[in-house]
């Protein structure tokens, strides 16, 4: 088998990141249907459902903000770090602070005719930002590859 | 009509034999920025369109130019 270059290694994860990104948006977006499907604060269960979406958010941030492939050479992951990659996460992060936004208005006016806890809102604000941050970056970045 | 920086990416790497792959290489970037570039979708730094006309041994105003 012929060695890949570190080109072609940051090629294939790139790609290959792209896709994984969809993927982890749908996992965590579905994980919120369970959540507000109905929770009790004092069932351990519960508690186990807002860890798991509480670490799946904090490694879904490590990697919008540090670009993932944490185990690969410092060489393959500049190159996946590289000048577009870095444009779409800024656009990515720029639009998961506006839903972030949006989100909290919207929020404050919903809790006027029923009321949230102030968990429940950091849950929904978080969760939308995080989501279209992540969306924006796995949209741009697979259309960056397409046609190449 | 808005301006926006054109360039003659596609047509000199072609002139020279080289895929994007290559050209990637030589710039160190992904082949994917090199698209996009190629495509009008980004726009590079300085930095990068300097890197593109060094490794196409092209000035880079004859690489890019802006296109109003």
């Amino acid at each position: 088998m012929t060695e890949q270059t570190n080109s072609e290694i940051a090629e294939r994860l790139s790609q290959k990141r792209s896709r994984i990104l969809f993927v982890l948006a749908a996992i965590f977006l579905s994980q919120q249907a369970s959540y507000f499907s109905g929770h009790d604060p004092a069932r351990p269960v519960d508690h186990i459902k807002i860890g798991a979406w509480l670490v799946l958010s904090a490694v879904l941030l490590l990697m919008l903000a540090t670009g993932g492939a944490w185990f690969r050479s410092a060489e393959v992951r500049a190159l996946l770090n590289d000048e577009t990659t870095r444009e779409h996460r800024r656009t990515g992060f720029v639009n998961g602070f506006w839903a972030a936004c949006l989100t909290a208005i919207g929020v404050y006016v919903v809790d006027m005719f029923e009321p949230l806890s102030g968990r429940d809102a950091v849950h929904i604000i978080l969760t939308v930002a995080i989501a279209v941050a992540l969306l924006t970056f796995a949209r741009l970045e697979r259309r960056a590859h397409r046609d190449a | 009509m808005p301006e926006r920086l054109a360039n003659g990416l596609k047509e000199r790497r072609a002139e020279l034999g080289l895929t994007q792959a290559e050209l990637a290489e030589r710039v160190g970037v992904t082949r994917k920025t090199v698209n996009t570039v190629e495509n009008g979708v980004y726009t590079p730094s300085a930095m990068l369109a300097i890197k593109l006309a060094e490794a196409l041994s092209v000035p880079v105003e004859k690489l890019f130019w802006i296109e109003r």
